[in-house]
């Protein structure tokens, strides 16, 4: 079951390559459904993604022990969907459909994903900062951020941690934002990184000063405005 | 929400008028919603903004923060309207 996984993995990721937008989409959508095969995951997690950070529940998202290895799969995948980012070709949709599976890929694999932070983190920052990007793909990308974010809570890597400052500048303009949806995902991505620098409260509060005091005027700010839109919940 | 994140991890390095000026904020979201609470759509947030409050204050005591800073916030003078699903004409 295995090796026809995987073979059949490789042959997907090599019809990124088609001209057809349709098939194209299809593919995203079969890879989408192949990365949730290879993972125990909880689901409930999925029913409310407002709710996730404030619950403090143990998760379950792993990968399933025959696929252990898989993470030089999600390496070559990841490599062919910048090159679909990157073609000029690439109408929204697709990208859209592209951004879903990056995303899925950062929820599921996220220790894969973050092997290639070194190309991925650019992608998130270069999709976000084109304001001419629909806005699904930027929220999207600010999805992916927040996921990756997640696994690093209580183990974080080097490769990660060098992002540091460009994330929290990310977040700032995120969050300052006029456009609801993606301040509110910007605010959703702070939420991890609070925990990101401070796991627990008996963990140093080193990044405080550097990272957190200067958005607190920021937080605070969003907080004193008057609800006028109903549907925004900070 | 974030505000709740924010105490729960770094609420023991917030200062005072910082906390204060958050649960301030937090009991006039609860205070309008329940103002609001006319309407169906309003009146099903009302839970969500008290579990707010209170995890806040939960954390804030999790993370021994002074009694007395406690005392301000819970004291704060704020009183809820009578709860009547009919508005006022």
């Amino acid at each position: 079951m295995r090796d026809l996984a995987e073979s059949v993995f490789d042959k997907l990721v090599k019809r990124f390559r088609e001209r057809e937008q349709n098939v194209k989409l299809d593919v995203f959508n079969t890879l989408t459904d192949f990365l949730k095969m290879i993972v125990y995951i909880d689901e409930r997690k999925d029913a409310d993604e407002n709710m996730e950070e404030i619950l403090e529940r143990p998760e379950l998202t792993r990968l399933k022990s025959s696929f252990l290895d898989f993470n030089n799969k999600i390496t070559s995948m990841i490599s062919t969907l910048i090159k679909v980012f990157a073609d000029k070709k690439s109408t929204p949709v697709l990208k859209i459909a592209a951004s879903n599976l990056l995303l899925r890929a950062a929820k599921y694999t996220p220790e894969a994903v973050i092997e290639n932070i070194d190309s991925v983190f650019p992608l998130i920052k270069n999709i976000y900062a084109q304001t001419s990007n629909p806005s699904e793909l930027r929220v999207n990308m600010l999805k992916v951020l927040r996921s990756l974010s997640k696994s690093q809570i209580g183990r974080l890597r080097p490769q990660f941690q060098k992002y540091f400052d460009d994330i929290i500048n990310l977040i700032r303009s995120a969050i300052q934002n006029d456009y609801f949806k993606l301040s509110s995902e910007g605010f959703r991505d702070l939420s991890i990184f609070y925990k990101v620098l401070r796991p627990t409260v008996k963990d140093s509060s080193a990044g405080y000063s550097k990272y957190v005091q200067p958005l607190i005027g920021l937080v605070i700010a969003k907080l004193k405005e008057t609800d006028i839109d109903q549907e925004v919940n900070y | 929400m974030n505000a709740v994140a924010l105490v729960s991890t770094f609420g023991d390095v917030l200062n005072t008028d910082e906390l204060l000026q958050i649960f301030t904020q937090l009991l006039n979201k609860l205070k309008s919603e329940i103002k609001r609470q006319q309407t169906m759509k309003a009146l099903s947030k009302i839970p969500t903004r008290e579990l707010n409050f209170a995890k806040s204050v939960f954390y804030l005591q999790r993370i021994n923060s002074p009694n007395i800073l406690i005392e301000r916030i819970l004291s704060t003078p704020w009183k809820l309207p009578s709860r009547t699903l009919h508005s006022p004409s």
